[in-house]
Parts: structure tokens; sequence; C-alpha cells
């Protein structure tokens, strides 16, 4: 009997507006989720690529300045912002995606703690002309890359919207 | 090419991005600043952690989980960066030049603190 009650009342209009809202918040909830997940394995291949790639120039690189952090760094944030003010102002890719490169891979790929402690390392063993230079170097070619990366996203956007609207007008 | 080093490394990083987003959206539902207070948190808690770790001399294998992986993932260089100049250009000067000049000074200064902490 209660049953037949609870049916009624779902067959009612505001009944089925809530039925459709708890599937709706339901489904909502579910993609947040699964956000989580693929940002954790867009951060694992971040990871991975920032430890091979230090494996890699360490075969080669044989002086105390942090040569490996500071590359992998300066291309994250030029990469991070050319997406940002790019690809993600297109609104081709889907936005979870742009998340899961920008928050996942290349937030897991560039590393700010790494790079603490190769300073203290460095000022410890007083290099004081290495220290300076790696925390310059990260300090100016950081912001330097980033606001190259901007620069050049923010064109080809604009370019892109541009063309946009020439193919609109011949239309 | 994905020896026990790497499967290490893959699972502190899984875990450590999944960390700083958790935390950053967070901080952004319980209200918005224009200070990236996120980042600047998690930034500074991972380089005095990271810096715990590396004092306290444990085995490669779990600096290889928590050091490479989970703290190098969960802090972040490019974001801290895009953060700042995002700053910058909103005019907003001030706070540009704190973010940058906190995030150094205390940065270096907690990893050396996490480093004795961990040393004794």
């Amino acid at each position: 009997m209660e049953f037949a009650v609870i049916a009624f009342e779902l067959m009612t209009p505001t009944g089925m507006q809530i039925l459709v809202e708890s599937f709706f918040v339901q489904t909502i909830e579910g993609v947040e989720k699964m956000i989580y997940i693929v940002v954790g394995i867009a951060g694992m291949i971040g990871a991975l690529s920032r430890y091979y790639l230090g494996l890699f120039v360490d075969i080669w690189w044989h002086h105390p300045f942090p040569f490996a952090t500071l590359s992998i760094n300066l291309i994250g944030c030029f990469a991070i912002s050319w997406i940002t003010m790019y690809l993600a102002r297109l609104h081709r890719l889907p936005s979870e995606l742009i998340t899961a490169i920008n928050t996942g891979f290349i937030g897991s790929f560039t590393t700010f703690s790494t790079f603490s402690v190769e300073s203290v390392r460095l000022l410890q063993q007083s290099e004081w002309a290495i220290a300076l230079s790696y925390i310059f170097s990260s300090l100016a070619g950081g912001l330097a890359m980033s606001w190259l990366g901007a620069q050049t996203g923010n064109f080809l956007f604009v370019k892109s919207t541009q063309k946009h609207r020439f193919e609109g007008e011949k239309k | 090419m994905l020896n026990h080093s790497a499967l290490l490394v893959a699972i502190g990083g899984f875990f450590g991005a999944i960390a700083r987003f958790s935390i950053n959206n967070w901080l952004k539902r319980s209200g918005s600043t224009p200070f990236p207070t996120g980042t600047f948190v998690i930034n500074l808690a991972g380089a005095f952690l990271l810096g715990y770790i590396l004092g306290k001399e444990l085995n490669q294998g779990w600096q290889l989980l928590l050091g490479t992986g989970f703290m190098g993932a969960f802090t972040t260089f490019s974001t801290f960066k895009l953060e700042a100049i995002q700053l910058h250009a909103n005019r907003k000067r001030k706070m540009f030049l704190l973010y940058l000049g906190a995030s150094y000074l205390f940065g270096i200064l907690l990893a050396f603190l996490g480093m004795k902490l961990g040393q004794r």
C-alpha cells in the first residue's frame, strides 16, 4: 500500500522533477568522482615523466647545478600557460581533459618541493654562486616562460577567433 | 621500462596529484580569495615534508614513493607560476610580490627545517 502511494506521488509533476533531479545530481557526483581518478592517472604519468627525464639528464649532466629540475619546471611553466590561454579557451577539448593535463600531468611533472630541497643542499654545501643562480633562474625563468606561454597562447587564440570571424563573413 | 622503482614513483604520483586536486577543490568550495592559498599551502607543506623525508634517510624505496612520487607530484611549480602571472595580469602587484617572495623564502626555510627535524 505504501509502495503504491510512493509510486503515485512519483507520477505527479513534482515527483517527476524530484526523480529527474536526483538522477542528474547522482550522475554529476559520479563524474566528479571520476575526475579524481583521471587527475590521479595523469599525475602518475607526470611523476613518471619527471623521474625518467631526471634519470636521462643525469647520464650526461655532471655538475652540482640542478639542471634536470630547472628544465622540467620551465617546460611545465610554458606548457600550462599556453594550454590555459589557448586550448582551454578554444572549448574544443572537454574541460575534464584540460584539468587532467594541467592539474594532473603538468602539475605533477613540475615540482616545488624538490626545488626547495635542492636549494637548501646547495646552500649547506656553501655553493653560494650555484645556489643563487639556481634560485634566480627558477624565479625569473619561471615567470618568463609562463609569460611567454601565455602570450603565444593568447596570440594563437586571437588569431583563431579572427579566422572564424572571417569564415563566417564569407558565408 | 616499468621497473620496481618506476612503479613506486607512479603510485606516489597518483596519490600526490589527487591530494593536491582535492585540497584545491575543497578550498575553492569554502569561499575563494584572490590569493592562491591552496597552491601556497601545498607547496610549503610539501617542501617541509620532503625535507623531513630526506633528512630521515629512509631507504631508496620509501624515498621514491614518498619523495619523488608523492611530494614531487603534490607540490607544483607550473601552477604556482601561472597563478603568479595571473595576479600580475589582474593588477594585483602587491599580492604578486607577496606570493612569489613568501613561496621562495618559506619554501626554502621549511625544507631546511624539515631536514633538520628529520635528522634528529
